[in-house]
């Protein structure tokens, strides 16, 4: 036995690299034939290197392959075949003509994952290509399956929505998902909210527009003196004009500095805001307007900051979750 | 959804705390004992060690507390969860694992062995199954933490390379259930090995963090680089809950990340808070200027590639272009490329980006790239931008912005007799889980683009490497070339 010990140590040590070679050679092997659409090759390339390297690394990877694999072997791995050769496609590949053909394929795929994961692509591809009617008809086709599971299910929903808010408007795809229950995914609250954002954008050029037109009233013929002009600028608003400028140049340099642009555009146009408030008070003081339309300056002021920061925030694409 | 709107702004807020930037956590008074632990003595709030067999030093964060691991296991409250793996040491001879549990359990163990069955079957070391015993910590995270977090942490090491091993957390009486895990190919190792790339998974939305996950796992990557952004709020203990406890049907995110080390970067949204350093394990070895015990910044090696994972979140430019950018030409510079010809270096804010909800990180551009044209790295792998983007290959910078180098089919770069490549090659992968940003393929230096949630996989082997890019939602492939040096 001790004798023995060196000779199966010195076979064992001789085997090794020649397994490993084996089972990368059976690893490269499986994986070419899976992106050649081949999985019935693939899978017994695979058992092959399971069989042969079992406590290897490769062998690990081969084992979750496998499973993939062989839960999709429907159909003798011809559905299979068919999916991933469309699947291992890049985007500019899926035209119109390959997504038709494989759509009249996938109609006779028998039950199982396939068939599902194949609505899916379709669904996503045809929306690629800006089809969204062809992508609702993928999309149905696939909550129509009878073995869904409950993701799938809110996936090809919310899938549903947005080909639908492509056709017709982002309200009618959140009110598809509201109906089928589904309100608090976030594909609703993205709709909800691409919804809302046109007449936001306009009521908030509005209240822009509104405080200037107020300031302008208030202040009508007493606007640019220089009683006016001196009276505007106080200490006090100075320092609130330094405030409205550094506290989003602040935010912007600590927080994340290459969202700059959009905080300058704040700081920038409340400093503004802030300016012609102080103008319009002073001159509406100056002609002895009453209080309350100085009052209304200042409440149309307030809104005319928060409107410009919606719009600077909306215009960078960076007010998510606000509204919905 | 209003309190998302407002994060950023807290987030903000955060960050001009100097005291608190690197924290999230609250104070301890020293005046309370932790849960689960004897009062005699008090608490330590640090340790440092070098586990057994490893050739490398383990430490903590400084935190309410820290012990080695005891076999004392909390009896009212049996949760065992979040296990996930990494590495802090060589990928072909070690492994760490992460967990949490109830606030009383101070068991730290692990059993492990090349041998499913008899892992299943142990109560202790012996025979087949080895044990090795880690440290526990203890915090109460300023935001969404609720009584406290109590952390397990394990070092396996000495470990053959190529090999699957099987593993539980836990100890006597309370043990995970078994995982698997792999070593690496010995370094220099033509053996073909593969990794998946994501990033930006916060928010969970549509649920791809766990499809995205899944579909990693399906696919059966070696191990996972993971951009940054984890969580909205690297301070909120209740998002990292989240991130790991996502599932989709019958798949939880720790079921692949148990299996697949996670080897990630710091983001702006994670905040090198305690909670992000507490949880993880990557290589430590502090360098000038880095903080989070030398997790800041760091690299490994697997096979015949050179990885390194970079904190671009750094506010002290002379940090980012000082001692950073001094040990990244230092880490470079040691690669041997004839053994490790591939090097891929991964960090958070990309510096080549078009047209997207963030402007491409010129500072860090300037910083950076020099270093990485200077030791032709292969790939740059990034997030911020949660789109699909990659670019053409870029080497060298003519005022201030990118050149495009040699390119051969389909946007790659050609390579030189040596194996170097004409450029660089810049990817923006990410968003399985933040909201989605538009983008644009009209910069120069941009070959393709999508806004899509995007998952990348590199397959190595040798000299030839595949890359595809995949729509994390649809399955459907968005992007594939192949090279070979």
């Amino acid at each position: 036995m001790t004798r023995r010990l060196p000779i199966a140590l010195a076979l064992l040590f001789a085997a090794t690299p020649a397994r490993a070679d084996e089972a990368a050679d059976l690893s490269r092997e499986a994986a070419a034939a899976e992106r050649r659409g081949e999985p019935a090759v693939a899978v017994e390339r695979y058992r092959a290197l399971v069989a042969a390297d079992p406590t290897s690394r490769l062998a690990g990877r081969a084992r979750r392959r496998l499973e993939w694999l062989e839960a999709r072997a429907e159909g003798d791995y011809r559905p299979l075949s068919r999916y991933l050769a469309l699947r291992e496609r890049p985007p500019a590949e899926r035209t119109r003509e390959r997504l038709a053909a494989f759509e009249a394929e996938v109609r006779s795929f028998p039950e199982g994952r396939v068939a599902r994961e194949s609505w899916a692509l379709l669904g996503e591809a045809w929306l690629a290509l800006d089809e969204p009617a062809r992508a609702e008809a993928a999309f149905l086709a696939w909550l129509d399956r009878p073995d869904l599971e409950s993701s799938e299910r809110v996936s090809a929903q919310t899938g549903l929505a947005r080909a639908r808010a492509a056709r017709a408007g982002p309200a009618a795809g959140a009110e598809l998902l509201r109906a089928a229950g589904l309100e608090a995914t976030s594909t609703h609250a993205t709709l909800t909210r691409e919804a809302r954002r046109g007449p936001l954008r306009v009521a908030a050029a509005s209240f822009l527009a509104l405080f200037l037109g107020a300031v302008l009233f208030v202040g009508r013929r007493a606007l640019l003196t220089r009683d006016v002009l001196a009276r505007a600028f106080s200490l006090g608003r100075l320092a609130a004009a330094a405030h409205v400028l550094v506290v989003p140049w602040a935010l912007a340099s600590h927080y994340d500095h290459d969202v700059g642009d959009t905080f300058a555009l704040v700081a920038a146009g409340g400093a503004a805001i802030l300016a012609l408030a102080s103008l319009g008070g002073a001159a509406a003081s100056a002609r002895e307007a009453p209080r309350t339309q100085r009052a209304a300056v200042a409440g149309l002021a307030v809104l005319a900051y928060g409107a410009l920061g919606w719009l600077a925030l909306d215009h960078a694409g960076q007010l998510f979750s606000f509204l919905a | 959804m209003l309190h998302r709107s407002l994060a950023p702004f807290a987030l903000a807020l955060l960050s001009l705390l100097p005291a608190c930037e690197e924290t999230g956590l609250m104070r301890f008074d020293g005046g309370t004992t932790p849960p689960g632990e004897d009062g005699g003595e008090p608490a330590q709030r640090q340790i440092s060690y070098t586990p057994e067999g490893c050739g490398y030093t383990v430490t903590s964060p400084e935190l309410e507390s820290a012990a080695m691991g005891t076999d004392v296991q909390d009896p009212d409250n049996p949760v065992l969860h979040h296990v996930h793996a990494s590495w802090a040491g060589p990928t072909d001879s070690t492994f760490a694992v992460n967990w949490e549990t109830g606030l009383r359990t101070l068991a730290s163990r692990i059993l492990y062995g090349t041998d499913r069955a008899a892992v299943e079957a142990a109560e202790a070391p012996g025979g087949d199954v080895l044990g090795r015993n880690g440290h526990t910590m203890f915090y109460r995270a300023m935001i969404g933490g609720g009584p406290g977090t109590r952390l397990h942490e394990v070092h396996v090491c000495g470990l053959e390379p190529e090999t699957t091993y099987y593993y539980k957390v836990g100890g006597p009486g309370r043990w995970s259930r078994v995982y698997e895990i792999a070593t690496a190919p010995p370094v220099g190792s033509t053996q073909p090995f593969s990794f998946g790339v994501t990033g930006d998974s916060r928010n969970n939305l549509e649920n791809s963090w766990p499809i995205s996950q899944r579909r990693l796992d399906e696919a059966g990557v070696d191990f996972q680089v993971f951009s940054g952004d984890a969580v909205f709020l690297g301070a909120n203990q209740a998002d990292w809950r989240q991130f790991f406890e996502a599932s989709v049907d019958d798949f939880d995110v720790t079921d692949f990340l148990a299996r697949a080390p996670f080897m990630m970067a710091n983001g702006n949204h994670d905040q090198l808070a305690l909670n992000y350093v507490a949880q993880f394990a990557f290589p430590q070895e502090v360098s000038e200027g880095e903080r989070a015990q030398g997790m800041e910044w760091y690299s490994f090696d697997y096979g015949n590639a050179h990885f390194v994972i970079l904190n671009d979140t750094v506010n002290d430019s002379a940090v980012l272009a000082g001692g950073q950018a001094r040990w990244l030409r230092e880490d470079l510079a040691r690669v041997d490329r004839t053994r490790q010809p591939w090097i891929f270096v991964s960090h958070h804010r990309p510096f080549y980006t078009c047209r997207s909800t963030h402007s491409p990180d010129t500072a860090l551009r300037a910083a950076w790239q020099p270093i990485f044209d200077e030791f032709s790295v292969d790939f740059v792998l990034t997030g911020h931008n949660h789109v699909y983007e990659r670019s053409t290959p870029i080497r060298g910078l003519e005022g201030g912005e990118g050149v495009v180098a040699a390119t051969g089919t389909n946007g790659v770069p050609t390579y030189d007799m040596a194996g170097l490549p004409s450029g660089t090659v810049y990817v923006v992968a990410a968003g399985v889980g933040a909201e989605l940003y538009e983008v644009s393929s009209e910069c120069t230096t941009s070959f393709t683009s999508m806004s899509v949630r995007p998952y990348v996989i590199f397959e190595v082997e040798g000299r030839t490497l595949t890359y595809t890019a995949y729509d994390a939602m649809s399955g459907g492939m968005l992007d594939q070339f192949t090279l070979t040096k």
